[in-house]
This record gives structure tokens, sequence and C-alpha cells, in this order.
């Protein structure tokens, strides 16, 4: 079980001094909701602002990629930081050609935020090579209402038969074909950091997987790589840093993200 | 009959399977194939379109495809009769580690209605399968889907594959939600389709 009642995540030895003298702003996925509350209760540094964007943006990476460049001018027009995080990843190219003109930019080089639950790109990489069939959640998932699971179910039946009021042979293939997008599938893999906060995630992201007949792991994530994005431990090998103007662009020879234009 | 083959693409629009089929059923008895094909064709590329804009999602072109699939099996046997049974040969499969098949089935269903043959490995296929199956089925083209940016480099693997064989020279298109262009040219694909329609038509000039 990856929590109990009374537990707090353990962050291990985390090293902040690389923020002491950074005017840093955060933008970040909504599905880290839960575990950013935890860890900037201890941050001696924290950002000079912060925002989270919904994690249902996802759904179409191009709207996503706008919404975020929008973002990002915004902040550092606003609170002039020296350093913009984004605690996000490629997410389906929704990451590609954003830019700032006065900030640096950081970004985890990872695929998606799997990553940032299970310690390292590698380990997620690992993971999907090892249990493709599972459906990947975590707190912030949970809370999503994206996850499979009777209550999307009943919310797209209820769209359908608002559209097809007078056909509900047609909404019953509406839902038929529904549930086909998550038959390659079978099971869910939870993870969390540990917290108290989040114990009733868990519970109902096992319930999901009774109402869709799946199965239900949970493992207990590894928080490393998340704290090193927040504390500023910005290693070239797990993270890039863009000056001003330059764009992230996909790396497909293995490290993910690269600078627009460079090899 | 113009009517009767409205219909019938306002049928696959809307996802009617039933209305669909009766139609297809009516239609072969005294229309010409080809034009049913094309009512077919034309329809399914809306829904490609609409999907494509966000107008609809996968449910809806699930049912259209569906819709679609049963009109084909009515029509493919008065095609072949015509003298339209396919000339050349697509082998398409979704990647190795990638077991989406939403768009791949999509693309599947359109070259069948473009009349090629289409050889469905299905998901998850490694590199070498692909390269048995274009040798045994003497294909023209190799269709590479992925949807995840985590098996898009399967696809430079499975060309590298095709590029290092006594089957260097077969025609590889590639597509898949995160696929782009670039990527593309980058593992030496020999095209990039951006969605289901233009899938069909990047397959028609790569045997053209």
């Amino acid at each position: 079980m990856p929590t109990s009642d009374t537990a707090q995540t353990d962050w291990g030895a985390v090293d902040f001094s690389a923020l002491r003298d950074t005017r840093w702003a955060l933008l970040a996925c909504d599905v880290f909701a839960e575990e950013l509350e935890d860890f900037l209760k201890i941050h001696p540094h924290p950002p000079v602002h912060r925002e989270t964007f919904d994690v249902g943006l996802h759904m179409v990476p191009d709207d996503m990629r706008q919404n975020l460049q929008a973002r990002i001018f915004h902040i550092e027009e606003t609170y002039r930081p020296d350093v913009i995080l984004l605690l996000f990843g490629l997410c389906g190219n929704a990451a590609v050609g954003l830019h700032a003109h006065c900030a640096k930019l950081v970004i985890p080089r990872t695929h998606e935020c799997i990553a940032m639950f299970l310690g390292s790109t590698e380990q997620y990489l690992q993971l999907k090579k090892e249990k493709p069939c599972l459906y990947f959640c975590s707190p912030g998932w949970n809370k999503s209402e994206l996850l499979p699971g009777q209550a999307l179910y009943d919310k797209e039946r209820k769209k359908y038969e608002q559209r097809y009021p007078d056909d509900p042979d047609m909404v019953d293939e509406l839902m038929e074909a529904f549930l086909e997008q998550y038959k390659s599938y079978n099971g869910y893999l939870y993870a969390d950091f540990g917290s108290q906060r989040t114990v009733g995630h868990m519970e109902s992201s096992r319930q999901k997987a009774k109402e869709m007949n799946w199965t239900f792991e949970t493992m207990r994530g590894n928080p490393a790589y998340f704290a090193a994005a927040l504390s500023g431990q910005w290693d070239e090998k797990r993270f890039l840093t863009l000056s001003p103007n330059e764009k992230i662009a996909p790396c497909w020879s293995g490290n993910i993200l690269k600078k627009e234009g460079k090899e | 009959m113009d009517e009767k083959l409205t219909a019938l693409e306002t049928a696959i629009k809307a996802g009617k399977r039933k209305d669909a089929l009766a139609l297809t059923q009516e239609l072969v008895q005294s229309s010409p194939p080809g034009g049913i094909l094309n009512a077919l064709i034309s329809g399914m590329n809306d829904v490609g379109k609409r999907f494509k804009a966000n107008e609809i999602f996968v449910p809806e072109v699930l049912v259209a495809a569906r819709a679609m699939k049963g009109c084909l099996e009515v029509l493919e046997p008065k095609l072949a009769a015509a003298g339209l049974s396919p000339e050349h040969t697509i082998v398409m499969g979704t990647v190795e580690g990638d077991l989406h098949d939403i768009g791949k089935n999509l693309v599947v269903m359109l070259l069948k209605g473009a009349n090629f043959n289409v050889i469905d490995l299905g998901v998850n296929v490694p590199p070498e399968k692909f390269y048995e199956a274009v040798k045994e089925h003497h294909a023209n083209v190799l269709a590479l889907s992925a949807l995840l940016t985590t098996t898009m480099p399967a696809m430079k693997s499975t060309i590298e594959k095709m590029r290092g064989s006594d089957l260097k020279d077969i025609k590889v298109m590639v597509g898949g939600a995160p696929v782009t262009q670039a990527y593309a040219d980058e593992i030496g694909a020999d095209g990039y389709s951006m969605d289901a329609a233009s899938a069909v038509e990047l397959a028609k000039e790569l045997v053209g």
C-alpha cells in the first residue's frame, strides 16, 4: 500500500540552495496539484508566482500549446521572473515551440508526467515496456475526471443522450465505441508519493478499476525527479534549459527534448 | 439515384449504420459500384476532417467507421465483378510497444475503400514482422502508425530494418497523432500523412 492515514511524503535530502537568489516562477500541470501543495510547504525559496493548468488540455495538444504559450508570456511580463519552471513534459508534442522572450525556461526531459512520479524517464520507459496494458493513475489523474470508470461513462452517455434524444440505438452504439477506446488496457497502475493527503484518491481509483473490470496495482512513487525540478537541481541530463527566445523541440535520438535548431 | 448516393454519404457522416447498409444494398442493385464507393469515401473523409477539427471525438469516428465497414462488405464483391480488384498491396500496423489502433484502423478502412489490398498486422508489431509481411505479400507500400512519442522511435528502427534488407526500396509512409513531417524526414520515410484522408492520397502517390 503506498499510503497510510498518517503518512507524509519522504522527500529525501533536498538541496534548495540553487534557488536561494533566483526569482523563479512555476507553470505546472494540475495533475501535480496535491504533490505541489505538500512540497511548497517545505520550500525555503518559493516561486514568485505559480499557476497550474487543467490536465484536460492534454486532450488537444495544439490547444494546450497555445494556452501554455500565452501563459508563459503573461507570467514573464507580469512577474518578471529570471526563470520559469515548466512542470510537464513533451505531452504529445504540446511543448514543442514553447519559448519566452525575457525569462529562461526549464522543462524536464520527459515524455509525460508519469516519469515525475516514478523518479526518472528510464523508469517510465521500463514500466511501459514491462506493463504496456496498465493505465497509469495518480492522485491528480484521479481528480481529473478523465479516467475511465462509471463516472466518465455516465458523463459521456448523458452527452450523447442529449445529442440524440430520439435515437437510443445510436447512443448505445456510441457508448460501445467509447469503451472500445480502452480495449488495449486491462488494469490501473496507481502511484503516489505516500502523503496522507492523497489516500482518498487511491481508493477512488481502486473503485474505477472495479467499474472497468480491470486489475488494480499500486506502487510507491519516487519523488526524486519531482523534488529536483522544484529545488533547482536542473542538470542537463534530466532538464532542458532554454535562454530567452530559444524554442523547445522534440529530440528523437534519446534525450526527448532539445533546443530548436540544435542537434 | 443521386439522391440515394447523397443519402448514403449523409448516413456515413452521421454514423447511421442501418440506414447506410440499407442504402448500399439498394444502390448495388442498379448503381455503378465506383459511385457508391465515392459516396462512402466522401462521407468518411468528412468524419475525419471534423475529428481533426475537434468537432467530434473518437466514439463518433468509430461508429461512422463501423457503418462504412458494413457497406464495404456489401460493395466489395460488386467492385471485384466490375474489374475493380486491388492492384496494389499495403502492409500496415502499429509499431512495436504501441497498442493503439483506432487511427490505424481508420486508415486501413479508407485504404480498402480506395481499392488497396491491405494486410493489417495489428498493434505492437516488431520490425521483423513488418519485414516478413512485406516480403510474403510482395507489398508496394509499408504504412506505420504510432500514437505515442515514446513509441515513435520504433518507426525509425522499422525503417532501418527495411533499408538494411533486400527490401530496401519499399516505400514507407508514417503517421499518427504525434508524428510530424520533420520526423518522417529525419527517419527516412518516403511520406507522412497528417490524417486518415491524406494517408489515402499519399498511398496513391507512392504507388503512382
